[in-house]
């Protein structure tokens, strides 16, 4: 791409230098550079940033104190994870259940594979037995707090039912009754007593 | 687990070792990557604090995201690409609270006076200096860069990124990555112009 002065621009020319010119664009541009000297000072001062860049020696770092940030910043992490899980065990929370049971079927496919391929054998391994056995008695200590659960449930919608129907029935008999009152009340001419005797229906 | 144990393990193994629990596979991912890395973001923050900072958080995501790991980029690249991804981030927060402030200010208190350090060894004493002098001028020039054209510009020059790759790890076109970095040296080239001629013919 020429501009009109008959020069490669600018961007023409960083392409070219940074090597990302192919096939023909690439010889053009090759062999104006070969003739034109204002082209080719024009490459080379696009490129020195670059190379000072490249220059600037970085500050000494101290890889190892980062090394303790993040596994703290990893065992934080792992703790808050953990912490979830307690709560699922307690069944208390039944959202926090959902997350959990995504993380540990999600984390337990990938150890039986990992396991077998034999990674690095050594701490790897403690490590996925504490898991499994972390994962097995989670499973347990759910099925638990799940037999609670359903047991209380029915419970529940036992006595629920049982109140409804005596509501009901009290409701049926009072209404009953209000009939069967204000039957003899309008009879016996006294609309008055309607009101005394409910007063709050 | 000392770190020398683990010399014989690919990042691969390693990652697949995270993958499944193992945190000590990850420190030692943390031990062979994070020179690169904090470079990389000491130049696109210009503040070391700011870039151990990010490192450590991209630590973190990678940690949480280790799982999605699979092995076909390189794991330095994988990592790289979310440490740009979160500093990037923090730029366009930082531009949204920053509206009105100069760019000039915003960059000042973002180095918190820490100087680039200049590489002082050599062999030609004048040549040193001169280079030095180059080399300093330029790292605080990028650093004064929009955030936009400055990433774009490390990214080339100084992690040797392909456009493609570029374009990849910011989301962007490539002719976008292409007039980006020329507006970059652009005005890396007025700046140093106009500081080394009124350095050297005042």
């Amino acid at each position: 791409m020429k501009r009109e002065s008959g020069h490669l621009d600018a961007e023409t020319l960083g392409a070219y230098i940074d090597g990302e010119l192919h096939g023909p664009a690439r010889r053009a541009a090759a062999d104006h550079l070969r003739v034109c000297s204002v082209c080719r000072e024009t490459a080379s001062a696009l490129g020195a940033p670059g190379s000072a860049a490249r220059q600037v020696q970085a500050p000494e770092w101290n890889v190892e104190a980062l090394v303790a940030r993040v596994e703290a910043g990893i065992s934080a992490l792992e703790a808050e994870g953990e912490a979830v899980n307690d709560a699922v065990a307690a069944g208390r929370r039944r959202t926090v259940e959902r997350a959990g049971v995504a993380r540990w079927t999600g984390s337990a496919g990938r150890e039986g594979s990992a396991g077998r391929e034999g990674l690095a054998g050594r701490e790897g391994s403690a490590g996925l037995g504490d898991l499994a056995g972390r994962a097995a008695r989670w499973v347990k200590s759910r099925r638990r707090s799940a037999l609670g659960f359903a047991a209380a449930a029915v419970i529940l919608l036992v006595s629920l039912v049982g109140a409804a129907g005596y509501v009901y029935r009290r409701e049926m008999i009072a209404q009953d009754r209000v009939l069967v009152d204000s039957h003899y009340i309008i009879r016996s001419g006294n609309a008055g007593a309607l009101l005394v005797s409910y007063p709050g229906r | 687990m000392a770190g020398s144990d683990w010399a014989c393990t690919s990042d691969e193994d390693l990652a697949r070792g995270a993958a499944s629990g193992s945190q000590d596979a990850y420190s030692e991912l943390v031990r062979r990557h994070s020179k690169k890395l904090l470079n990389l973001a000491w130049r696109m923050t210009g503040s070391q604090e700011a870039a151990l900072d990010a490192v450590q958080e991209a630590w973190l995501s990678g940690w949480k995201g280790i799982r999605s790991f699979r092995g076909e980029a390189e794991f330095y690249s994988w990592m790289r690409r979310i440490l740009v991804n979160g500093i990037n981030n923090e730029f366009r927060k930082r531009s949204r609270r920053a509206a009105l402030v100069s760019l000039d200010r915003s960059m000042d208190s973002e180095e918190s006076g820490e100087p680039l350090q200049v590489e002082d060894e050599g062999a030609d004493p004048q040549d040193i200096v001169g280079r030095a002098e180059t080399a300093r001028e330029i790292g605080q020039a990028v650093v004064r860069l929009p955030d936009m054209y400055r990433v774009v510009f490390l990214l080339r020059e100084t992690e040797l990124m392909s456009y493609s790759e570029i374009a990849d790890v910011l989301g962007i076109a490539e002719g976008t990555v292409k007039s980006r970095l020329n507006m970059a040296r652009r005005m890396l080239r007025e700046t140093l112009s106009e500081e080394v001629g009124s350095a050297r013919f005042a």
